[in-house]
């Protein structure tokens, strides 16, 4: 049997498959069956003790025992491993045992992407229970599970996961070579990985995915993308990624279609203020006034009317302030966290706004740039945005308009020349089909 | 994929349009560009047709690599500096007109050599990365700003200010012979096709050219709106008293409801997409010439690092773009645009013309190997 299952299953490093023959009769029981999806413990007690110990034919155990059922067809072994049944051979016929085990319990709960309909549990920091729910929930023969060692005095186990017909085998030898050059002594949590793999130090934007949730782990397999398991952290990679994985959540597959559309929009709309308003600002109510209509102009001067000093000192005093709020509140117990968003927010705002020293427009500038950085859904991403703002302001103190247009301009062409793991990251897919071939493909590979 | 054919084609129909072309359009305007307008879609419709069908027989490759398999080293360095001169010059050009506009309608305060830093240092930037890099920046660029511009061009056709009688004028001198400077700036329009000499290596290699007809016809329609509204807007007579017709002509249109009133900055910041976007799509091509000419030249349009070529062919670029606009000043600009036209029309039409009959000598020698 386990010559036979060499043959059809794909090499996984999960897939347990052992001949015991037994020290006194020689007699030969061959078992296989899939770690993380499988009890040990049951297939011990059922299995392998009883055999051992001897006291009762074994045969018997199979025959007479409901969980046992004798399977002819081997066109069905693939199957019934994957539902998390063993496989036992015993002079020469195969019986399935019942070993599913289902970790659903044993998960903590999904604190840094929550979903509202989805499944409610993240990863769990032992590897094992959460390759079960994965094996659970991607049942198929094509999935993959290699894993190798990283770090060299914490030897951490680290699992590579991809769907054998579905990932790009250029890519694959891409990471797995990244992942064997890698040299570090200890490593403790995927962001370290993140950062190892990333490469490129001074890069704008991740080309990594981090995440916590299955549904997207099952979602990002079946796209043919390589997901990385670490051990002692709950958040795994999935790579390569591209630009619009960043800006979708697990949820738009939920809920209804035409909101979660509006929702997709929406999110681009929050991209584009959180990264340009307050260069707009600068721009607008320091260098042309008149590009906006006059009353609006009024309303916008007036409000600045009594501030004695510079639209950027203004913008860079409330940035400042924001951003100290956002980590303050990071960083501090949950049951005081509240404490400073209230202090920071409502009373100081108010209180800076009546004091003259910045204009109530600013402070609305200040929020909303701080409310749509909060609407994109991948934390990693929104943090890379958070920065986004701060040379586009540099560039409008110094060129107005124009400075804005031409950062964003900057940035588009970061986003165009950014390839995750050799494969693109910004671009619109279209409907290339391989009959009329992609662009690029010309090249040799 | 025929769609990255169709942004090569309107990134210089559309930054042409507003910058360079129409001045020299409206200044003959009784003197047979009506005449120019109506021929140079055929003309361009014409090598348009011929390059495509000549550089689908060389599958993934650019110019510098099917000049080489033809002609000795010497003379492919010749010919493609000579080419990369004419395509960094346009660039160079439209870089420099839109400073021009900042400086004059944006910045009125700010110095206008810094501006043109600026402005060139993000287009080396984009310049020098991958050439799939600045395809996919094109697309970006064009799919954000092809609503700006439908945007400006209704807004301008539906303006009430709009004169038709003044466009009927015009356009009754449709029997005059066109001059040569007005025919080389409605072709140029139609030149964007030039580009697929170097994107050509991406194209997959069983790709197929769709729509050319429908490319070229779109391009046509565009050129008699942007030849035309500013008449209807301005008068016939007025209208060649502006050099940067199409900000001014934005400018008459007032927008009632939103948060901006005139039209002009609409028009400038789409204006400045386009003008960025097909500068470092000229300056792109024009280093990939610059480096086809240079020894050990390694050909990959999806390098993960720029060659340090590209970085010398592009701050010799910079230098020199700099250098002519302390000299030059906005009036010689122009003028010189004109000849510059007129010169690119030929050189242009030439390598067309050399290409389309060596793809077909390439034709006729594999078929000499298939009979033997």
């Amino acid at each position: 049997m386990l010559e036979r299952l060499k043959v059809i299953l794909a090499p996984a490093e999960d897939l347990m498959q052992s001949e015991i023959i037994h020290p006194v009769t020689r007699q030969k029981l061959e078992l296989a069956y899939y770690l993380p999806i499988c009890d040990e413990q049951k297939i011990h007690d059922y299995i392998t003790v009883p055999f051992s110990k001897n006291q009762y034919p074994i045969m018997n155990l199979f025959l007479s025992n409901a969980n046992f059922k004798r399977v002819t067809d081997p066109a069905k072994w693939n199957d019934l491993l994957l539902r998390g049944q063993a496989l036992v051979e015993y002079q020469n016929q195969i019986f399935s045992f019942d070993a599913l085990k289902y970790e659903y319990l044993n998960l903590p709960d999904s604190n840094f992407e929550p979903s509202i309909r989805g499944p409610q549990h993240s990863l769990s920091e032992d590897p094992i229970i959460s390759l079960n729910i994965i094996r659970n929930s991607y049942m198929s023969p094509e999935l993959v599970i290699d894993k190798m060692q990283i770090g060299n005095i914490s030897q951490t186990n680290l699992y590579i996961l991809y769907d054998q017909r579905k990932v790009n085998h250029h890519t694959l030898d891409n990471v797995k070579n990244k992942l064997s050059s890698i040299h570090i002594d200890l490593i403790h949590s995927s962001g370290e990985l993140e950062r190892l793999l990333n490469g490129k130090k001074y890069q704008l934007f991740p080309t990594l995915l981090v995440t916590e949730r299955f549904d997207r782990i099952g979602r990002a397999l079946s796209f043919g993308k390589i997901v990385l398991i670490l051990k002692g952290s709950q958040f795994a990679l999935i790579l390569p990624v591209t630009f619009y994985d960043f800006m979708h959540s697990v949820e738009d597959h939920y809920e209804s279609y035409w909101m979660t559309k509006m929702i997709v929009v929406i999110r681009y709309i929050a991209l584009i203020l959180t990264t340009t308003l307050p260069g707009l600002y600068i721009a607008i109510l320091s260098y042309n006034p008149e590009i906006f209509r006059l009353q609006l102009a009024f309303t916008l001067v007036a409000s600045r009317s009594i501030v004695p000093y510079p639209s950027f000192i203004e913008v860079i005093i409330m940035l400042v302030m924001i951003e100290m709020l956002l980590e303050a509140s990071i960083r501090t117990p949950k049951l005081i966290g509240s404490t400073s968003t209230t202090v920071g927010g409502l009373i100081l705002g108010t209180a800076i706004q009546q004091a003259g020293l910045v204009s109530s427009i600013m402070i609305i500038v200040t929020s909303l740039v701080a409310i749509s950085n909060l609407v994109l859904p991948i934390h990693t991403m929104s943090l890379a945005i958070r920065f986004l703002k701060y040379p586009i302001i540099v560039a409008a103190i110094f060129f107005g308009l124009a400075g804005v247009f031409l950062g964003i301009l900057y940035y588009i062409t970061c986003l165009c020349s950014t390839r995750s793991f050799g494969e693109y990251y910004f671009r619109l897919r279209g409907n290339a089909s391989s009959q009329h071939g992609d662009i690029g493909g010309t090249k040799p590979t | 994929m025929n769609r990255y054919v169709f942004y090569h084609y309107f990134i210089v129909c559309f930054t042409n349009l507003m910058l360079l072309v129409p001045y020299h359009l409206i200044s003959d305007r009784f003197d047979g560009a009506v005449m120019a307008i109506l021929i140079s879609p055929i003309v361009g419709g014409i090598l348009f047709y011929m390059l495509t069908n000549a550089i689908n027989k060389f599958p993934g490759k650019g110019l510098p690599e099917i000049i080489s398999m033809y002609y000795p080293t010497w003379f492919v360095r010749i010919f493609l500096v000579y080419k990369a001169m004419l395509t960094g010059f346009a660039s160079a050009l439209v870089v420099s007109s839109y400073t021009v506009i900042v400086t004059r309608f944006l910045n009125p305060d700010a110095n206008p050599y810094i501006i043109l830093m600026v402005l060139m240092l993000v287009c080396a930037y984009g310049a020098t990365r991958s050439t799939a890099s600045v395809n996919f920046l094109l697309e970006i660029v064009l799919i954000i700003n092809i609503p700006g511009v439908a945007f400006v061009i209704y807004k301008t056709f539906t303006n009430p200010l709009l004169n038709w009688d003044a466009i009927h004028i015009v356009a009754d001198h449709v029997a005059q012979a066109p001059s040569l400077v007005s025919f080389a700036s409605a072709s140029f329009v139609f030149t964007g096709f030039l580009n697929l000499l170097i994107f050509n290596r991406l194209l997959p290699a069983n790709f197929k050219f769709k729509f050319r007809w429908l490319i070229t016809l779109s391009a046509f329609f565009i050129l008699l709106i942007t030849f035309f509204l500013p008449i209807g807007i301005h008068g016939t007579e007025t209208v060649s008293q502006y050099l940067y017709l199409w900000s001014a002509t934005a400018d008459s249109t007032r927008m009632n409801f939103g948060f901006i009133e005139r039209m002009l900055f609409v028009f400038i910041i789409v204006l400045m997409n386009n003008a960025v976007a097909f500068t470092i799509v000229g300056w792109h091509i024009s280093i990939e010439y610059m480096r086809g000419a240079l020894p050990n030249n390694v050909i990959d349009p999806d390098e993960p690092e720029p060659h340090v070529y590209s970085y010398y062919v592009v701050v010799g670029i910079v230098l020199i773009t700099l250098i002519l606009k302390f000299l030059i000043d906005e009036m010689k600009v122009l003028q010189l645009g004109g000849y510059f036209l007129i010169l690119r029309l030929f050189s242009e039409a030439v390598t067309t013309i050399w290409l389309f009959l060596l793809s077909r000598k390439k034709v006729r020698k594999y078929a000499k190997n298939d009979a033997a």
